[in-house]
């Protein structure tokens, strides 16, 4: 274990290094071009022992990735709004081929009007694909979820997005411990699938098939996302024992007596943090509920959070537009076979990077009783 | 529409979560969805259409490539018995044609054939077989005679030679200095289409027009090649032979009588004329170590010479007086020659401005081009080719000249069209839509496969060496240069087994072997070989 001042980028490609991937397909796009960057260089001065492909568009970079995790290699590729938007359609042919493909997205908005700054739309609109995603707190947060996530990845066979605020976890130094290799490599065993390219082993990968096999391939994603719980829960006891961290589904602030929750999800959660504080000393019952992992949704941990009388206020970056917040959306729906529900805020608080400070929060949690539960809220 | 049924793929419990099959794809028979084919067609590329006798260049390339020298040069005599001295002497209209000379410059096809026939050699033709009893006689043992000969031999005809010197080659051996063609490289190219056999050969036979009408009688046929032998000489000039001089006399007399070029040294010569005789003369003699000049009518940029000679010949120091003409002489100890000053030439006619100018030389050479000694008619026997035929033209040109005359001969005494023949015989003619036949032009060529190089620069021996005797100009490339040239060749249109159509191929349905295969089973018609192929020989047709 040693200790440095990361950038969030250089924590996650720190963390990749550790994976030891074998080929890393990509092409560089704002905020999160500092990632590859270092990771080409980790590969050209022979630090990783792998192969940096440059591709002449994200849509090769998952194509590519999809062929090299086919042919039976840990695979690793980085991306950003845009650059997720164009890879859509390969992400979906992951998911169905099997292929635990880690992919780092930096959230930043989507055009129109060019932006570059942060806010969760390129991932939400990415939530049914059937990859496991994580929001990220903090650079050090980052740099566990990578190892976790090829962990948790290879043992179910499904891809896994790991998600940071563009600039604010990217490119924002950060003290971080970074693990030795010989833990890493405890932690994370060599990746050895049970079926691959290989010619010496002919087989057909994806070949047409008729909607009764189809079908049955999707239900079986299906119950994998149901029973990957299990195995999250697994990753996390495995990773608390050698790094002595410890992660879960979700995490909360002062959630047990707190009769306002806020629920977020990646940096804004220690701004929030700071605004509870705030609250507390004012007397006024704030808590924070973090949404860590929103594929597979953890709605059992979810309900149980936030049971009890208490007024909760989801802040989304991202809307459906028509609906409601992404975020708003799952928790209602995890309510809906409850006795009791809380009341519900559906907040759009940020968007293309919109500054929260820690008093908007403040005069929010004070202004909660004037608030509309019946629409989306947006701020002034 | 039912798709294929999958029976023999692994069991359902298997392939709930995996989507594969421990099959091959073979039960989908892909090919059903075309609507388009690919279709495998070697055309010819631009270069063979240049060469006057279409040598099929892409072809010895790639078996040069291939490391079978053997197979490229055969290929290359297959269409020309003379490629050690083509690679020398011939201005390459090969190279004007090449696709490459738009891209970063033409390939120098000159130096890997010269390569290839310096190589060829020493391999000795196959024995020529005796086909028929018909007989044919050539007059004229040039390289229009020789190259007639050894197609008519080739093809079982046997076949006499008339030669009125005591040697065979004529300007290949006497005509064009060694420094530009070494003899021995010229006579092991002809003794090697004679010892092929079928072809007699009588020498100092000349052969005049009685002469002429006594062969036409006793052969099948008669190929007359005898050249344009008479001098073409000014009015107001008369030959001596002592001090003045045609050029073709003086060449030849320095080829057979050494005390005379002793004799000659330290002279100073002029010579009229523009054209190659006129540089090889003026060249020959440089090096014998006297001052010359050339004396032409109109700019040196007019004259017909190949650029290489006049380039090299400025080099070596050759003076030359542009638009000028000798309108007097007068011998006295010397020459003293009046030159006059050209204005215009119009309609032959030259116009002078009325300026004088006066030299004194000591030998005088007129070069200004051969006529025919008689007129022939040609008829139903007496087939005319080479300069005789063709006025003057280059050695690749009589070479052709030759090779289309046996096979208009052979043509004729068997009754057959003029494109008849098998494909080793001229893989250009032996098509027999030959008209029709495509050419690659540039837009053909996927440039996608071919970084720009620029071309084989061959290095020349310094001027000042040269001068000094008659070392040959040109030096050879080493062999590493010869192959990176070679692999400059985009082989329009003649597949040389690159394999980017199999590498492309998504449904691994096709094979190169001696040209592309496809398996129509599963070739879907999608068109990425036809699109890939650097060279144009995949082209997609409609399929019903």
């Amino acid at each position: 274990m040693q200790k440095d001042m990361l950038l969030g980028s250089e924590a996650i490609a720190e963390g990749v290094k550790l994976a030891r991937p074998k080929i890393i397909p990509a092409y560089p796009i704002t905020p999160q071009t500092h990632i590859i960057e270092v990771l080409s260089e980790m590969t050209a001065n022979g630090e990783l022992d792998a192969t940096f492909i440059r591709v002449e568009s994200e849509l090769s970079a998952a194509a590519a990735a999809m062929g090299a995790s086919q042919a039976g290699v840990r695979t690793f590729t980085a991306t950003s709004s845009h650059g997720l938007a164009l890879m859509h359609e390969v992400l979906h042919w992951i998911v169905g081929a099997r292929l635990p493909v880690v992919l780092v997205n930096a959230n930043r908005a989507i055009g129109s009007p060019w932006n570059i700054w942060t806010d969760q739309t390129d991932s939400m609109t990415q939530r049914d694909l059937g990859w496991l995603q994580v929001y990220c707190e903090t650079a050090q947060e980052a740099l566990d979820t990578i190892l976790q996530a090829f962990y948790i990845a290879e043992k179910i066979q499904l891809p896994f997005m790991v998600m940071i605020d563009g600039f604010i976890l990217s490119h924002t130094l950060e003290e971080v411990l970074i693990p030795s290799q010989d833990e890493a490599d405890e932690f994370l065993p060599p990746y050895k699938p049970e079926y691959f390219l290989d010619t010496n082993n002919p087989m057909s990968f994806g070949a047409a098939a008729k909607g009764d096999i189809f079908y049955l391939l999707r239900k079986s994603i299906e119950e994998t996302m149901e029973g990957s719980f299990d195995y999250i829960d697994e990753a996390h006891k495995r990773f608390e024992k050698i790094f002595k961290r410890r992660y879960g589904l979700i995490d909360t602030y002062l959630l047990d007596d707190a009769e306002i929750v806020f629920v977020v999800a990646g940096a804004l959660v220690g701004t929030t943090k700071v605004a509870i504080d705030t609250l507390r000393k004012n007397n006024v019952k704030a808590g924070l509920l973090k949404i860590r992992y929103f594929r597979p949704f953890p709605k059992k941990e979810i309900v149980e959070a936030l049971k009890g009388d208490k007024k909760v206020v989801v802040f989304n970056k991202a809307v459906s537009f028509g609906s409601s917040g992404q975020i708003t959306q799952e928790i209602k729906e995890a309510f809906y076979y409850e006795d009791k529900k809380p009341v519900l805020y559906d907040y759009v608080l940020s968007l293309g990077g919109k500054e929260v400070f820690v008093e908007n929060i403040v005069d929010l949690a004070n202004n909660l009783d004037n608030l509309d539960k019946f629409k989306i809220l947006w701020r002034e | 529409m039912e798709s294929v049924e999958y029976n023999n793929v692994i069991s359902e419990e298997d392939i709930k979560k995996f989507p594969i099959s421990i099959t091959t794809t073979e039960v989908n028979l892909t090919g059903s969805w075309r609507f388009s084919k690919p279709n495998f067609e070697e055309k010819i590329s631009p270069c063979s259409v240049g060469c006057p006798a279409n040598t099929n260049i892409p072809k010895y390339i790639f078996h040069l490539l291939k490391n079978d020298i053997k197979t490229a040069a055969n290929i290359l005599r297959d269409e020309n018995p003379f490629p050690a001295v083509c690679g020398r002497v011939c201005p390459h209209f090969c190279q004007e044609k090449c696709n490459r000379k738009e891209y970063d410059g033409s390939v120098e096809i000159r130096e890997i054939e010269k390569f290839v026939g310096d190589y060829a050699l020493d391999i000795p033709y196959e024995k020529a077989q005796l086909k028929t009893n018909k007989r044919v006689a050539v007059i004229g043992g040039g390289p229009a005679g020789l190259s007639c000969a050894y197609f008519l031999a080739k093809n079982g005809y046997r076949v006499t030679i008339y030669e009125k010197e005591n040697f065979l080659g004529g300007l290949l051996i006497y005509g064009i200095p060694s420094y530009r063609l070494p003899r021995e490289i010229a006579q092991k190219e002809i003794n090697n289409i004679i010892e092929m056999g079928n072809i007699e050969v009588k020498l100092n036979e000349t052969v005049t027009f009685d002469r002429l009408q006594e062969l036409k009688n006793s052969y099948d046929a008669v190929f007359f090649a005898g050249g344009l032998s008479k001098d073409r000489i000014p009015d107001n000039i008369e030959l001596d032979n002592e001090n003045v001089f045609s050029g073709y006399e003086l060449l030849k007399k320095l080829n057979t009588n050494q005390s005379f070029a002793q004799k000659l040294k330290g002279e100073k010569i002029a010579v009229i004329g523009g054209g190659n005789v006129a540089f090889d003369v003026a060249r020959t003699i440089l090096r014998l170590g006297n001052e010359v000049e050339i004396i032409y009518r109109r700019t040196l940029q007019e004259a017909p010479s190949f650029e290489e000679e006049k380039a090299e010949g400025l080099e070596e120091g050759l003076k030359i007086t542009e638009k000028s003409v000798v309108i007097k002489i007068v011998k006295a100890k010397k020459l003293n020659l009046t030159l006059g000053k050209v204005d215009k030439i119009v309609n032959k006619e030259v116009q002078l401005t009325g300026e004088t100018e006066n030299i004194e030389v000591d030998r005088l050479v007129i070069a200004t081009g051969q006529a025919k000694e008689f007129e022939i008619e040609k008829d139903d026997k007496i087939f005319l080719g080479g300069d005789y035929e063709h006025g003057a033209k280059t050695v690749i040109e009589a070479i052709a000249s030759g090779k289309t005359n046996a096979y208009k001969i052979i043509a004729h005494l068997e009754n057959k069209p003029f494109y008849f023949m098998n494909e080793q015989d001229n893989f250009l003619r032996s098509k027999r839509d030959f008209d029709s036949y495509k050419v690659v032009d540039f837009k053909k060529i996927n440039l996608f496969y071919f970084d720009k190089q620029p071309p084989l620069k061959t290095d020349k021996l310094p001027a000042k060496e040269r001068i000094k005797g008659f070392k040959e100009v040109a030096l050879k490339p080493a062999l590493d240069k010869i192959l990176n040239e070679a692999k400059r060749c985009f082989s329009c249109g003649v597949c040389n087994e690159c394999k980017t159509c199999w590498f492309f191929c998504p449904d691994v349905c096709i094979n190169v072997k001696d040209g592309v295969d496809f398996d129509y089973t599963y070739c879907k018609g999608c068109g990425l070989c036809s699109a890939e192929c650097p060279r144009g020989v995949i082209d997609m047709v409609e399929d019903k």
